[in-house]
């Protein structure tokens, strides 16, 4: 090789590695990256395994945000904004895309903040005190702190519609050393949204004052509680747990010993079938190797729920679809999330359990 | 739901009133179906303004009974078809061209909801899948079972068992378990009249010409292939890694040619040339060659033996140990997501070209493909123009094998950059058809090659028109694919 085309070799070689392999301009991990992908985010997505829809793919719904960055109205790209907008809701936020995707681009917060930007008001629970000019001090906010005002020592917060559910499992009760049983709803969507003031964060934290431990059934809620108002402002003495996590130690412990520790997804995966249970939800390429079972992560929990409705009863119709189709009859669906299970309720003839009923009474059968 | 915007989704969606989500014809849904990932699509959608969509609808049957009656409505109606799974395909083989006369409606049909493992026998070894299962799902899908299809392309996250069936396609591990005109006992399908059909399932046979081969690589446009039968194998029992530093591509080349006539089959051999070797891989000189073996525990081992006792005969070959092919193994996937990085620059053009010929051949191609830099620098003498051909040999055969080119250039300033990649690959074609070797070895013809494949096979395209017109006289399925 002469001198000439050995230093073109290396030239070449150093405008190939340092500039091309790279996305333009600099490294970014945005929706550009999604627009020039094959996308093997494709099967990690619910929703586009469900329905089957090159649209909805993660890499579907991140092109139209790259199109928007590039300066193309909605109108241009979809037909209008609300076309353009029923893309990005064709999604579960369940965050599966971020976890597969190879740039590490962080998809799934990408497509939730788009979507909070047109979020209009009245989606949404207004939330607000007389003191933050930007909202208004609706009645349930207030009847909601009068209510967490009420509570004191142990107190368990669990899902609207539970309450007798837990009445009637005294002995976890006791087990827990609840006192007190709170339907409250937490505003953790609106803070989640960025929609809920400091000053009402504040005034929640204050409000349970008289409590001593704080038992959660949402997982949201729990976070909610523990990031947002014990942890920012610090306006919350008492203790938050989740309570699925302590029947949760107590079956692994139980299944694989006490010294085992796992993620709590894989180690989900792993117990569920062992207790012979069909679960619909952590989909197959999480654990590949460990799914003889019929999963789907339907993402019926949470803001979901409340904003799409429509999609997660279309998505269920669709799944259960095909689990009849494909001739897997189902005797019983159990649900993580327990909106999951009011999506299901009526769209299948199986039996559809919250989790954590199926939990309660694995670790503490005695309870009924 | 998608709300309906047009007469002909109004029209298609009233023959499944109890489905509905069968068709879809808003704005959106159109862009996204109008391309698939060939690369020219991505050059269109990167530069200027958004290209207009060149489809109508898309439709979502359920199941073949649903395809073969919307296939006979669109018969009646003279609607054209275009069949598409995954959308992975880079020849532009799924959809219609963008400069393609627009003549009857268009309604691509998308078989992803065909996507079961109807049943598998372990027994024979025997499994029957539908044509929408997306290649992974696939794969787990039988190892759960404790078995594999043996066929991994780099596109196995994001391509369709149907589109390995239309484009005759190729995984990294077929010089163990076979391409899959090879894996395939029979498919199962629907003609363009909405006739289903069944090829015979039999392990072999001689019963007149082999129906598989007439529609395996058909590409849509004979008919639509809804399943397939396929051989499987038990899941690997060992695995071995050997790696190689060899002087020369020549060298590489006749050392594997004596592995695979002496009947060894290595699951991987891959020799990347020296240009690949040096950019990719750091190489100061000579090429890279790695081997994967598996299969069961004593054939894996003897053919490993085999291997390393033939190869320390070869002159100028240097074994590096297991580490480079088990880092090629485990970032096996990656080469597919890193090429669009580079997409991402505008002017730029990158794309993959597969050809294969016999051992013998196999050099001169080598040479002459790689000597079209020189041709592209004349025919294009801008500012600013770069093209870079990198080339690895990663099929084999026993009397030959594939060589697959990544071209990467910069278009020059003053000329639109679909217009470079044209005319690179107008030269990349003509100097392989100068060989007499195949245009493609597993990625198809699609419409990118199309010419050169009706230069190429003359009377054999003019016949294969005529049986195209015989089975499709009104040119529904997939129009212009392949020439025809």
């Amino acid at each position: 090789m002469s001198l000439i085309q050995s230093i073109s070799s290396t030239l070449k070689t150093w405008v190939f590695k340092k500039k091309l392999l790279k996305f333009s301009g600099r490294f970014r991990q945005d929706p550009e990256a999604c627009f020039y992908c094959p996308e093997m985010c494709r099967f990690s997505c619910p929703t586009a395994e469900t329905l089957k829809d090159n649209t909805v793919t993660p890499r579907g719904k991140m092109s139209l945000l790259h199109l928007a960055e590039r300066g193309f109205s909605a109108e241009t790209i979809a037909g209008s904004e609300a076309q353009r907008n029923w893309y990005l809701e064709q999604c579960t936020g369940c965050g599966r895309c971020t976890e597969y995707c190879v740039y590490e681009n962080d998809v799934a917060s990408n497509l939730m903040n788009e979507r909070a930007k047109y979020f209009s008001r009245e989606a949404v629970l207004k939330a607000g005190t007389g003191d933050d000019a930007g909202y208004v001090q609706p009645a349930a906010f207030s009847d909601m702190l009068d209510e967490l005002r009420a509570l004191e020592g142990v107190v368990l917060l669990c899902e609207p519609g539970r309450r007798d559910w837990w009445r009637a499992h005294p002995k976890t009760l006791d087990d827990l050393g609840v006192a007190e049983i709170s339907e409250v709803q937490l505003p953790f969507r609106e803070w989640d949204w960025g929609k809920l003031a400091d000053i009402q964060i504040e005034a929640i934290g204050e409000a349970l004052g008289d409590c001593t431990q704080i038992w959660v059934e949402s997982p949201e809620a729990a976070w909610f509680l523990a990031k947002a108002v014990k942890e920012d402002r610090e306006s919350l003495s008492s203790e938050v747990r989740l309570v699925w996590q302590r029947f949760f130690a107590l079956l692994a412990a139980r299944e694989f010993g006490p010294d085992v520790s796992f993620h709590e997804s894989y180690h989900l995966s792993r117990l569920f079938p062992r207790l012979g249970y069909s679960i619909p939800m952590y989909e197959r390429g999480l654990m590949p190797f460990h799914s003889g079972w019929n999963s789907l992560d339907c993402g019926g929990e949470g803001f979901y729920q409340l904003a799409y409705p429509g999609t997660a009863r279309e998505i269920g119709v669709r799944f259960l679809h095909d689990l009849a189709k494909d001739g897997r009859a189902l005797e019983k669906i159990v649900c993580q999330s327990y909106a999951c299970t009011q999506h299901l309720h009526g769209l299948t003839d199986a039996k559809v359990v919250y989790w954590l009923d199926e939990l309660v009474e694995g670790a503490d059968g005695s309870n009924s | 739901m998608k709300a309906l915007v047009s007469p002909l989704g109004t029209e298609i969606q009233s023959l499944f009133p109890d489905d509905s989500g069968f068709v879809a014809d808003d704005l959106y849904t159109r862009r996204t179906y109008s391309k698939d990932l060939m690369p020219r699509s991505h050059i269109l959608a990167r530069e200027g303004e958004l290209p207009e969509p060149t489809i109508d609808a898309v439709v979502w049957p359920q199941d073949s009974n649903m395809l073969a009656k919307f296939i006979r409505a669109a018969n009646e109606k003279g609607w054209e078809l275009y069949p598409y799974g995954a959308g992975s395909g880079v020849c532009g083989g799924a959809v219609p061209g963008q400069n393609q006369e627009r003549k009857r409606p268009r309604v691509v049909v998308d078989l992803k909801r065909l996507d079961k493992i109807e049943f598998v026998d372990t027994h024979s070894q025997i499994a029957k899948v539908q044509a929408g299962i997306i290649g992974q799902v696939l794969e787990e899908d039988l190892n759960a079972k404790g078995y594999t299809l043996g066929h991994f392309p780099s596109s196995i996250y994001c391509s369709s068992f149907g589109g390995y069936l239309a484009t005759r396609a190729a995984g990294q591990l077929s010089t163990y378990y076979g391409k899959m005109e090879d894996m395939v006992l029979a498919v199962e399908g629907v003609l363009p009249n909405g006739e289903s059909f069944t090829t015979p399932v039999a392990p072999r046979l001689a019963v007149g010409p082999d129906w598989n081969h007439l529609f395996l690589g058909s590409e849509g446009t004979l008919a639509f292939l809804t399943a397939a039968w396929v051989k499987i194998h038990k899941l690997a029992e060992a695995r071995r890694f050997l790696s190689f530093q060899v002087e020369s591509t020549e060298k590489a080349l006749d050392g594997v040619r004596q592995w695979l006539q002496a009947g060894l089959h290595p699951a991987v051999v891959r020799i990347y040339d020296e240009d690949e070797s040096r950019m990719l891989m750091g190489l100061k000189s000579g090429v890279k060659l790695v081997c994967v073996i598996e299969g069961e525990q004593t054939l894996t081992d003897f053919t490993a033996l085999r291997i390393n006792q033939m190869s320390m005969n070869y002159t100028g070959w240097n074994d590096t140990g297991e580490e480079p092919a088990q880092h090629w193994w485990s970032h096996r996937y990656d080469v597919s997501y890193r090429q669009q990085l580079i997409m991402s620059h505008r002017r730029m053009i990158l794309d993959t070209f597969e050809v294969a010929t016999s051992w013998a051949g196999l050099p001169g191609l080598h040479k002459e493909i790689k000597a079209i830099t020189d041709e592209v620098a004349k025919k294009f003498p801008g500012k600013g123009e770069m093209l870079v051909l990198l080339a690895h040999f990663s099929h084999f055969y026993h009397c030959g094998g594939n060589i697959y080119f990544t071209l990467c250039g910069r278009t020059p300033e003053d000329t639109p950059t679909v217009e470079f990649y044209d005319g690179v690959w107008d030269l990349l074609l003509k100097a392989c058809e100068r060989q007499g070797a195949a245009i493609s070895h597993h990625h198809g013809i699609g419409r990118l090659k199309a010419q050169a494949h009706k230069r190429q096979r003359g009377v054999l395209h003019d016949l294969l028109k005529k049986f195209k017109n015989e089975l499709d006289p009104k040119h529904l399925l997939n129009p212009e694919n392949l020439g025809l």
